[in-house]
């Protein structure tokens, strides 16, 4: 593909793009009065639409386009099967949005570790839970800087490197996340995703017709690669691998603060019920598109080195119009980015609020936003350094992220419905758990013959478990606290008027 | 069918994504197999999470939090 056109086409997207950025500033997040609320929230006044079209491109990332086809073509249908699992899992917004968003509401919670540290009472569980996400998701922020990489690097033939697609997709987060935080993430999201959504729907049509029509593309499937259309299938995806990869990611819509974080911001309840399924329509059609692209390569091209390169060798391919190809290449583009602006904007409000507001004690909103903004880019060079490193099976590394954030889910959980659970408790699975994963994922160890994937909640629901067990509670932040979620039912045991504040 | 079944709906659904495609449909290497199962569980868990949260109204009342699944008293 011609590079002039693929530049053109970056070159339009940035400008656009910082368009909407642009525009989107308002008195929430660039006035005078701007506040942690206002800049990282939205003033929790997000209506449905936006939300649902920004949940979607955080979630759905180069990870889909890049990883999922090239998992589809490692692996065949199980990696369909892997996404639809995760799929399922963002059921559980329907059942912990409206808790997150009723005590975001009543005690003024910035990030997800915030909330946990006033339930608990201790803000070392804020501090904690805070750095573990951080941990685990700039290498998951990494593993969407790397999907561009590969993705321009593999449609110019490599006449665009590696580090030059890792840098713009880094220069283009910072941009959007810090131009109006929230708001100028959530509305370029929402452009890119219905970009993304129709471009990509629109090649996976062509791309299938051009193969002789979805008949002919299983016929060929069932005949040349049977494998790939049932499980365990060419042998990327044996029952426990599955169960490895499935487990974390079931729990993504918890265990990642980027997307719980967005339980806070609605205006409404009923613009929280049209973010969810207004997500779970794009997103099935993404998934399927997504496994499409996957197949496809498979049938037209199924001597490829690298899986990971089965969508821009499609893309760049006789079968999608160049001109089409690179309005799908940007797209993916803007997928990438809208995931790590994201991510680079909730790290930020966590290092701000639930780490420095923890330290330095007394740090007003404002300096707490100051922070905020400085950290965002610190994030991002981060996330630069640890894609440079070019790991090679891009999906497998954004699970291993899913799979550290995961021991975080027991707290989460506890929160809302376990009175009995305690900070040291949330300390022991957070921190032990965590190490845990680190250590199976460094020594590629896997404890009667399970992954890390299996081991990583079972450990940390023990450990949560047991310590609290061992430790004494604190019933009149849980009590308020559940009260406010709606899952206590218990008498009031004394009046309190308990706040976030009350604990930092 | 009240929201409660239909979330225990959703959890079934997610069992039958691991028993189905290894069991039942672990020798099916067509369309038909397990790619069109996982579609069809694709589609159920929408209209699942559309029942489940069709309690889920304009108003911001802390009424509206409990009654959407997990009903609780007045005491407040």
């Amino acid at each position: 593909m011609a590079i002039g056109l693929i530049w053109g086409a970056v070159l339009v997207y940035l400008i656009v793009g910082l368009g909407v950025a642009f525009l989107s500033r308002g008195k929430a997040t660039n006035g005078a009065g701007v506040d942690m609320s206002g800049y990282f929230l939205g003033n929790r006044q997000m209506n449905g639409f936006v939300s649902a079209l920004s949940y979607s491109a955080t979630t759905y990332s180069a990870f889909m386009m890049v990883g999922l086809a090239g998992l589809t073509y490692a692996g065949g249908v199980g990696a369909f099967g892997f996404e639809i699992v995760y799929f399922a899992g963002v059921s559980l917004v329907a059942i912990f949005g409206p808790k997150f968003w009723a005590v975001g509401k009543r005690f003024g919670y910035v990030t997800p570790s915030e909330m946990l540290g006033h339930r608990y009472a201790d803000r070392k569980v804020a501090i904690v839970t805070a750095i573990a996400s951080c941990l685990f998701l700039i290498p998951y922020a990494a593993v969407q800087l790397a999907g561009v990489g590969y993705l321009l690097a593999g449609m110019s033939g490599g006449a665009i490197s590696f580090t030059t697609g890792v840098v713009v997709s880094t220069v283009l987060a910072i941009l959007f996340s810090y131009i109006a935080g929230i708001r100028s993430v959530m509305w370029t999201d929402s452009l890119q995703a219905l970009f993304m959504i129709v471009a990509s729907t629109l090649v996976a049509l062509l791309v299938v017709h051009s193969l002789g029509g979805f008949a002919e593309l299983f016929d060929t499937l069932a005949t040349e690669h049977p494998a790939s259309l049932s499980v365990p299938g060419p042998g990327l995806f044996s029952f426990t691998t599955f169960l490895g990869l499935t487990i974390p990611w079931f729990f993504f819509s918890l265990s990642n603060p980027q997307v719980s974080q967005r339980l806070f911001m609605p205006a409404s309840l009923k613009s929280m019920r049209q973010m969810l399924i207004g997500f779970l329509i794009f997103g099935f059609i993404y998934t399927v598109v997504s496994v499409l692209w996957g197949f496809s390569a498979l049938v037209a091209f199924p001597d490829l080195a690298k899986s990971d390169l089965a969508t821009p060798t499609l893309l760049a391919s006789e079968h999608v119009p160049p001109l089409l190809g690179v309005v799908v290449m940007v797209g993916i583009l803007a997928a990438a980015v809208s995931t790590i602006d994201s991510i680079m904007l909730t790290l930020s409000s966590m290092l701000s609020r639930d780490v420095y507001a923890n330290v330095a004690t007394g740090a007003s909103e404002a300096k707490q936003l100051k922070v905020g903004k400085w950290v965002l880019p610190v994030i991002a060079i981060l996330a630069f350094l640890f894609a440079e490193l070019q790991l090679n099976l891009i999906a497998v590394l954004s699970v291993a992220a899913s799979t550290g954030l995961v021991v975080i889910v027991p707290a989460i959980i506890g929160a809302f419905y376990w009175k009995r659970g305690t900070a040291a408790g949330v300390l022991a699975s957070t921190i032990v758990g965590g190490l845990v994963v680190i250590y199976l994922y460094l020594t590629g160890i896997k404890p009667l013959g399970l992954p890390a994937g299996i081991w990583a909640l079972p450990i940390s629901v023990l450990l949560f478990v047991v310590v609290s067990l061992l430790t004494r509670p604190n019933h009149e932040s849980a009590s308020e606290f559940m009260r406010t979620a709606g899952t206590d039912r218990s008498p009031r045991i004394a009046d309190s008027t308990a706040s976030a504040a009350d604990v930092q | 069918m009240s929201a409660r079944r239909w979330i225990w709906g959703v959890w079934i659904l997610v069992l039958s994504c691991y028993v189905v495609p290894y069991g039942l449909l672990g020798g099916v290497e067509a369309w038909y197999g397990s790619f069109l199962f996982w579609c069809v569980v694709g589609v159920l868990v929408i209209i699942a999470n559309i029942m489940i949260t069709r309690t889920f109204k304009t108003g911001s009342s802390q009424d509206n939090v409990s009654q959407a699944e997990f009903p609780v008293g007045k005491e407040e």
